[in-house]
Order: C-alpha cells, then sequence, then structure tokens
C-alpha cells in the first residue's frame, strides 16, 4: 500500500541528508510505529508518505501513485490523513462538529452526508457528546481526537500521527491511543511516529530510524530484544523490558514476547 | 533554610471577577536539598503553583516565603528571584541571542556581574549540562539539535547559580536518550551544588525514581505529599483520579491481582529486583 524505494531527502542548505536510502514497505491495516531519537528523520519520513515532503531521489508510491506526480497528489491525499502534534495547530473553527464538517464541506460533499459523515467520525473516536461544545474548552487529548475525526470525515484509508500525543497527559494519551488502536481493528492502516517506547508495544511492526537510516525493522518482540542497536539509537526500551532484561540477567527463564506490565506480573507468578 | 507554603490560595480573574480558585488552601514546606516532583492532571494547578516560587503570580491569600523572603512583599522578590531559576515548558523557544555564550550569559550580564565572573559562570553552566565551551560558544542557538537547544536553554537558568531550580516538564518532546541526560543533570546538581529541584512531570517512572518527595495536586489542592513509594502504594487512588502510576507500581499491582503478596510500596526497578532477590523466599 505504501512504498518507499530507496528515498534520499536533504532540507535546503542542510549539509546531511534528513533521509539516506529509505527502502520500506507497508501493507494495508498495518500498524506501524516510527521510533527515533530527535532528529533522526523519523517525522520527515511521515511527511513523504501524503507529498508533504517529496524525496530528493528515489520514490515513495502511496496506493499505487507516486507522490512526485502532481497529477496524483489529490488522490493521495485523499487516501492519507495526518495529524501533527500541537492540537491548537490543527482546529480551525470554534464549535467540534463545525471542525470536523470542514474538510468535508471543503470538498463539496452533500451536507446530508456530511451530517453522517461528521456522526460517524465523531462516534470513532468517542466525542458524540461533545459535537456542538466549543473547541477551546477541551482538553488536549479531546482536541486531538477532534483533530482526527476531522481526518475520518474524508475517509482516509491510511493514517499518519506524527507524535500526535507528545503534548498531551498520560491520561490523554491513553485516550488518543484507544482511539487508534479501535481504528487500526476497524482496518485503518496506521503509521505512528512517538517518542513514547510504551505507546509501540501492541503494533504490528517497529521502524527504528537513526540518523535519516532505517537501523532495524520488526515485530516489538524482535525490535526490543536488540538492545546494542537501541542503545546506539539513543533509545531506551519500556519499563517492563528493561526490568525482564534485569531478570534474564539474574538468570531467570522470561520469554520475549513479554513486553508490558500485565504480561510481565504474569511470567514473573510464574517463576515464584 | 527552605520553602514554606502556608494557607495559599489563589484565583485567576477575568474581566476584574474572580473565577473559582486554581488553588485551594495549600500547606506545606519543600526542605533544602529536596528533589520535589509534583505530579496532577491537567488543569490541576501545578503550574499555577510554581509561578508562585519566584513571584511571578502573588496571592493575596495565604503566603510563600523562601529562606525566610516572604514573596508577596515587593521588596522581598527580587531576592528570590536570585535564589529560584525558573525552566518553563519548551525553554528553548526562549532562546534569543546570537551565539549559545551569549544567551547563557544574559542572566549573569543583568545581576550585573563583571566580565569574568561571568565568564566563569557561562563555562561553568555549559559544562554542566554537557555542551562542550570551545564546540558550541560561538555557534547560533538556533543550529543545535533539539536536545541541544534545551540544554543551552537551561544553562542560562543554571548561569544565575540558583540555589532552587524549579521546572515545568523539562523533559518534554525529548528523546529517550535526551530525557536520561536531563535526569541526571538535575540528579548532579542536587548532589554536588546542593541545589534543591522542583520538576512538574508526567513521567511518573522519572518520579518514583529520583524524586525525593513527591506533591500530587488535584483540582487545586494537596492530594498527598510524601516520599514517592508511600505516594505510589496509593496506586488505586491515583488512578481514580485519573493519574498514571509507575510502569514497575503497575506489575506489582497485577502480581497482587494474582496472589502474589508484592509490598505496594515497590516502584521502581532497583526496588523491584531487591524483593526479587531476597524477599521472594517468603512470598
Amino acid at each position: 500500500m505504501i512504498q518507499f524505494q530507496n528515498v534520499t531527502f536533504h532540507y535546503e542548505k542542510s549539509s546531511t541528508p534528513a533521509l539516506s536510502e529509505i527502502n520500506l514497505e507497508i501493507a494495508q491495516g498495518e500498524f506501524i510505529a516510527i521510533v527515533g531519537h530527535n532528529g533522526s528523520g523519523k517525522s520527515t519520513l511521515a511527511k513523504h508518505i501524503n507529498g508533504l515532503l517529496l524525496p530528493t531521489s528515489g520514490s515513495v508510491i502511496v496506493c499505487g501513485y507516486d507522490t512526485k506526480n502532481e497529477n496524483d497528489i489529490l488522490k493521495i491525499r485523499q487516501q492519507v490523513g495526518m495529524a501533527f502534534q500541537n492540537p491548537d495547530n490543527q482546529l480551525v473553527t470554534t464549535i467540534v462538529e463545525e471542525d470536523v464538517a470542514f474538510g468535508p464541506e471543503n470538498l463539496g460533499i452533500a451536507s446530508e452526508e456530511i451530517r453522517a459523515r461528521v456522526d460517524r467520525a465523531l462516534s470513532s473516536v468517542g466525542m458524540t457528546q461533545y459535537a456542538e461544545s466549543a473547541v477551546h474548552n477541551l482538553s488536549g487529548g479531546q482536541k486531538q481526537r477532534i483533530a482526527i475525526a476531522g481526518i475520518l470525515a474524508l475517509r482516509p484509508n491510511i493514517l499518519v500521527l506524527d507524535e500526535a500525543t507528545a503534548m498531551l497527559d498520560p491520561s490523554g494519551r491513553e485516550d488518543l491511543l484507544r482511539t487508534v488502536k479501535r481504528l487500526h481493528d476497524d482496518g485503518m492502516t496506521v503509521i505512528m511516529v512517538t517518542q513514547y517506547m510504551e505507546e509501540t508495544v501492541d503494533c504490528d511492526r517497529i521502524v527504528v530510524m537513526n540518523r535519516g537510516r532505517i537501523v532495524c525493522v520488526g515485530t516489538p518482540s524482535e525490535v526490543f530484544r536488540k538492545q546494542d542497536i537501541l542503545e546506539k539509537s539513543n533509545l531506551v526500551a519500556p519499563e517492563a523490558v528493561k526490568v525482564r532484561n534485569e531478570l534474564k540477567n539474574m538468570g531467570f527463564e522470561i520469554p520475549d514476547d513479554v513486553l508490558t506490565a500485565e504480561s510481565l506480573a504474569e511470567a514473573v507468578c510464574l517463576l515464584l | 533554610m527552605s520553602v514554606v507554603v502556608n494557607h495559599l490560595t489563589y484565583a485567576y480573574s477575568e474581566g476584574g471577577k474572580p473565577l473559582p480558585p486554581t488553588l485551594i488552601d495549600l500547606n506545606f514546606t519543600i526542605e533544602e536539598g529536596e528533589f520535589l516532583g509534583i505530579i496532577g492532571h491537567t488543569g490541576s494547578g501545578k503550574s499555577t503553583f510554581v509561578k508562585h516560587l519566584n513571584g511571578l503570580i502573588a496571592s493575596e491569600k495565604g503566603v510563600v516565603t523562601v529562606d525566610g523572603h516572604d514573596l508577596s512583599e515587593k521588596s522581598e522578590r527580587k531576592i528570590v528571584r536570585s535564589l529560584v531559576g525558573m525552566v518553563f515548558q519548551y525553554p528553548e523557544y526562549q532562546l534569543f541571542a546570537e551565539t549559545v555564550y551569549d544567551d547563557v550569559a544574559f542572566g549573569p550580564k543583568n545581576m550585573k556581574c563583571d566580565e569574568a565572573e561571568i565568564k566563569k559562570r557561562v563555562v561553568r553552566a555549559m559544562e554542566l549540562v554537557g555542551l562542550d565551551v570551545d564546540r558550541f560558544s560561538s555557534r547560533s542557538p538556533f543550529e543545535l539539535s533539539g536536545g541541544e537547544r534545551r540544554r543551552a536553554a537551561i544553562a542560562g537558568v543554571l548561569a544565575m547559580e540558583p540555589k532552587y531550580l524549579v521546572l515545568d516538564e523539562p523533559m518534554a518532546g525529548l528523546d529517550p536518550k535526551g530525557r536520561e541526560e536531563i535526569l541526571a543533570l538535575l540528579e548532579r546538581l542536587r548532589r554536588e551544588n546542593g541545589c534543591t529541584i522542583i520538576m512538574i512531570s508526567h513521567s511518573m517512572d522519572d518520579i518514583a525514581r529520583h524524586a525525593t518527595k513527591v506533591l500530587v495536586l488535584e483540582k487545586g489542592s494537596v492530594y498527598l505529599f510524601d516520599k514517592p513509594e508511600i505516594v505510589f502504594s496509593h496506586a488505586e487512588e491515583l488512578m481514580s483520579i485519573g493519574l498514571s502510576v509507575p510502569n514497575v507500581t503497575k506489575i506489582c499491582i497485577e502480581m497482587n491481582r494474582r496472589g502474589v503478596p508484592i509490598p505496594k510500596t515497590i516502584c521502581t526497578e532497583n526496588a523491584f529486583l531487591n524483593w526479587f532477590k531476597e524477599g521472594r523466599k517468603h512470598a
């Protein structure tokens, strides 16, 4: 569904490439997490998926369309919705349902259809009861869910989250993650750029970036086994994995798919 | 010496009318040398509270004193501001000078330090935050990476050599390594310089590991004020007010649910591993 073919990207004025020789294929319905240090290129990579950035060399193919082909860029953007870090920068109106309707209205969709899409989108993010609320009264997590509802109203097949949880408090983060997981369960392809390793444990594959390159791709249990790569990439495994690894160093047998507090507790209880 | 908060109540106002209070009758003492972690839901009053610590906000109800200086007295505020350094959220947005050196030197210059003293302080502050003086002094702050910019901004506050350092989510937006670097810096400041650290954070793992005391604010009131192991042993209550708990606490809760009586006070990796080595024989 999404293919990066030998993609290299230079920002103007920068001497080093922000992305080097990226090759990555993402299948329909996958949940991908992209992690990496500050400046590793993870956001740059995400912005290539809907053609916000175009490769300096190589190609990005989304649903069969090349992002370099100007005539296809609208088709790509109808497929790919993007949510960013700061909730306040993504909302345009003062009332929740007006904000969600903003996208479809701009596409000239009939008003009954818009109504149906807005209702559906708000219910998907669990914000139906706030339809008529003022946007400025919402919490950060709620604002992000409205921003995502606005994207869903455009009916994309791919959702890209560029550190969308970074400015939220823990309960806002959990809210948003739960929403995203539900969308994924319903068939959405999700690409999530994040700084929080705890958020990646339920995804299908993790892509680890370091200085513009992909240094590792694998399932969470595969990736979190590779301590040396994580360390070299300035990353730290989730707390439960750190404890698991310490216990393993002490000589206890704990399977590699133990990544969360719950599964670790279960494994530890079997040891006692 | 210490920070004493006595019956502090504060309400913002809108159009001349007071809004419902943001802080309600806070009473506690932050001892010198402490690492105080402040946690609470968005809107619980955390940021409003720390703004009182150097007189950015002054309340008419209640008293805050720093080393005995009363912040409700205008004449005392200047003294307190030389004692209390403030690092706000995303402090790198406040970098403004043409070079890292000038930016870090801004504070001591304003304090009317002489050139030699300014230089000494800038060098010391840059060394503390791990920015090599030769490599970074003449660079523009805007050429630095995110983590470096954050540390340059913190160096600007450290150059004023505060006795109390207040930080509002200093790790927000940094990668895991960058977060560890900031925490290591704070530990070093506390151990080597005797600096008192007051930090707002959403990361319960970090609070459990580093704080010596935790203040939990809920709807403007003190919900808990105690050592981290005591505070996090109230996990169910914390979760009921929408707060999270350290991951190790979550492991312990799950173990208890499965009938293993691991103490509720275990909230860090080290404590957990120690229990595993020593205590599990009795479990």
